[in-house]
């Protein structure tokens, strides 16, 4: 048996069923150890992002139930957003505020205390980088400002399971590096369990723990990338991936 | 409060740094005044100028040459009329056609004979129409102003001869004014005034009423679908704020910016309308203000205070359905379409309010359409002037329990994931389907 305290986040046959009779996820299951970054990884449509965003509480699962600290998804979604931090893959930000108006509009949901609040704030700063810029309305900032400012809101509130989808899409190479560095420095920095999804199999070595191989909506293999890779006889994490779904790379 | 506090600061400074809402807002409404000024002010000002500009140039063919006819030259001179001579009637038409004459007057033969025996005499009148415009036609019409000045002179003149007092002439019987409001007595020097008065606050009232509901909808429709279309919502959703904190900081939000762009709008249109029921008129009693205070005298604080809680009601109501109906689009543009799928409908129930004469329904007929949406808003006051008080009351209950259902709904649809799903799942289908 799984103890909430060892394990923040506890996923039990997790089904989703969109209207249409679409089904997304076919009875997922799996759990993240408190301090390890979890990514979940597979092509587009595979159930990722429908998976963290049923953990974030925006979407409500068919059938089975997940875990957050030992708060139920389905009973206790506002219990859950309380203890965690959410990045969705296509977020944006409000673009006629400032950085800094941003990030203490987030950070009034966590805290009442100005001070704290100001140590959020400063945090995200050291975080994002983005110095005097912070104080440039969001609308002049570029892909990658804007992704730094998010990851940056996001782990700025200290949260216990912080959720990324798709960190790093849409960014490139230099800005990519720069976000995996800041996500891995601020997990070993703070201790924070970080659930992530992605489906660059690179990033995923460099940044993960642990990882889950999820595919049509199903979970198909599990374990530390280096594990997998040396299981499957791989390379990398790519090949493990194609060994599994029996697809060969053209 | 805490979180609706913070909402609603975010929701505040987005909209006022939107140049999008300022234009929507000032600037619009500005040009459009002004536009709406330059073209009615204006034009029904230089109409009722033309209308009160004395003379103007008459050809006259004079047919009768007669000792009456020197009298109407005169006459027609000392109010200001340029006359020009013609010999003929095809050189009457020949002057018309290349001057700007007015029209031409032609006295016949006989005409002094009539007058000199106390008998109707007869005058030819023609007049020209340049253009297909009311400039034009008020110019045409002046020709008969020629003429209603002349046989008031000459009825003047000749009863003056036989001894009949000018007063007498001039005004037979002296009215003294006074309207039956209800069944209050206001005795006035200018019932026109007090009439028009009313008549404008009855229009402004709904008017106003439309202007809010646009307002509103497009900028609670608008405020939820910028956090789709900025990419906000799903964060939004994840935070630990209350959902229905969040629906009711939108809801404040609009309402604050609304009620401004209210009194922007309403306090222009208010001006427009005095200003156009003033023009060329010689009261410079400003008919709102009449009909506004003759109104009150009647109808009362109850009627007022009813209005005011079914107007907050309204506004609710309006808002929710805003909301609800954005929930279902993806960017700002297509929830100023969907809002404008509420404001047209709701806009045509507040003009038909206009129409609707309580007096010509019975109880039970006033007591159900005083239950019909926005038309309930619009019916207070005339309820409220024949001091109809259960139709007020039921007109206020509905207006404020439809704003409860359509609130509970929308709270109902943001509690679940059809906040988030509804619209995007379609997308979604399509590419899966693929």
């Amino acid at each position: 048996m799984l103890l909430g305290s060892d394990y923040p986040v506890i996923v039990r046959d997790l089904e989703k069923v969109y209207p249409g009779n679409v089904h997304a996820l076919k009875g997922i299951s799996f759990s993240v150890r408190r301090g390890e970054i979890y990514g979940l990884i597979g092509p587009n449509g595979a159930g990722k992002t429908t998976t963290l965003r049923i953990i974030a509480t925006i979407l409500e699962p068919t059938r089975g139930d997940a875990l957050v600290e030992g708060y139920s998804v389905v009973g206790e979604p506002d219990r859950v957003r309380r203890v965690i931090s959410y990045l969705p893959e296509d977020a944006g930000a409000y673009k006629y505020l400032t950085g800094l108006e941003f990030l203490y509009f987030i950070a009034g949901f966590y805290t009442d205390d100005q001070d704290r609040m100001d140590e959020m704030v400063r945090e995200a700063a050291r975080i994002s980088g983005l110095g005097d810029r912070l104080r440039d309305k969001i609308k002049t900032y570029s892909k990658g400002m804007l992704r730094r400012l998010l990851i940056a809101k996001t782990l700025m509130v200290n949260p216990r399971v912080a959720i990324l989808d798709e960190p790093t899409s849409g960014l490139d190479v230099i800005n990519a590096t720069k976000v995996r560095r800041t996500i891995k420095k601020y997990a070993d920095e703070r201790g924070v369990t970080v659930l992530l999804s992605s489906h660059n199999m690179l990033e995923v070595e460099y940044l993960c723990d642990r990882v889950g191989i999820i595919h049509e909506g199903r979970i198909i293999a599990e374990g530390p990338p280096r594990k997998l890779v040396e299981e499957y006889n791989a390379e990398n994490l790519e090949e493990v991936f194609t060994k599994l779904v029996g697809e060969e790379v053209v | 409060m805490k979180t609706f506090k913070i909402i609603l600061v975010k929701e505040l400074k987005s909209m006022i740094r939107d140049p999008k809402i300022i234009i929507a807002m000032i600037i619009v409404p500005l040009i459009l005044t002004g536009i709406m000024y330059a073209a009615m002010i204006g034009f029904m000002g230089q109409v009722a100028r033309e209308a009160e500009k004395k003379g103007g140039s008459l050809v006259l063919v004079d047919m009768d040459h007669g000792n009456w006819t020197g009298t109407v030259k005169e006459l027609l001179k000392m109010n200001g009329y340029r006359l020009i001579n013609a010999s003929s009637l095809d050189e009457a038409w020949r002057i018309l056609g290349s001057s700007n004459a007015l029209g031409a007057l032609v006295i016949p033969k006989g005409f002094s004979e009539n007058l000199s025996s106390i008998k109707p005499a007869h005058i030819s009148v023609y007049t020209v129409i340049r253009s297909i415009s009311i400039l034009s036609f008020t110019r045409s019409g002046k020709v008969m102003e020629a003429v209603t000045i002349l046989s008031k002179n000459l009825t003047l003149i000749v009863t003056t001869r036989h001894g009949v007092p000018k007063e007498f002439v001039e005004k037979p019987v002296d009215a003294r004014l006074a309207i039956l409001l209800k069944n209050k007595l206001l005795e006035t020097r200018d019932v026109e005034a007090v009439i028009g008065g009313l008549i404008t606050t009855v229009i402004i009232i709904p008017i106003l009423v439309m202007i809010l509901s646009g307002f509103i909808a497009q900028l609670s429709a608008t405020s939820m679908a910028v956090e789709k279309e900025e990419k906000m919502l799903e964060t939004l959703l994840s935070l630990p704020l209350s959902r229905t904190q969040l629906i009711a900081a939108k809801i404040t939000a609009a309402a604050i910016i609304g009620f401004l762009g209210v009194l922007v709008y309403g306090g222009l249109y208010i001006w427009f309308f005095s200003s156009l029921t003033t023009v060329g008129s010689s009261t410079s009693t400003s008919v709102v203000t009449a009909g506004i205070s003759a109104l009150y005298s009647i109808i009362g604080p109850y009627t007022i205070t009813g209005l005011f809680i079914a107007l907050i009601g309204l506004v609710l109501f309006i808002l929710g359905l805003a909301i609800l109906l954005s929930l279902f689009v993806e960017d700002v543009r297509s929830a100023q379409i969907v809002s404008g799928y509420i404001v047209f409908p709701l806009a045509i129930l507040v003009f038909i309010s206009m129409f609707i004469d309580p007096v010509s329904m019975d109880q039970t007929t006033r007591l159900i359409v005083a239950a019909i949406p926005m038309i309930n808003v619009g019916l207070i006051i005339p309820y409220g002037f024949i001091g109809d008080y259960s139709s007020i009351i039921v007109a206020v209950a509905s207006s404020l329990v439809y704003a409860g259902i359509v609130i509970w709904f929308t709270g109902r649809v943001v509690s679940t994931e059809k906040v988030f799903t509804m619209r995007l799942f379609k997308k979604k289908w399509r590419l899966r389907r693929r």
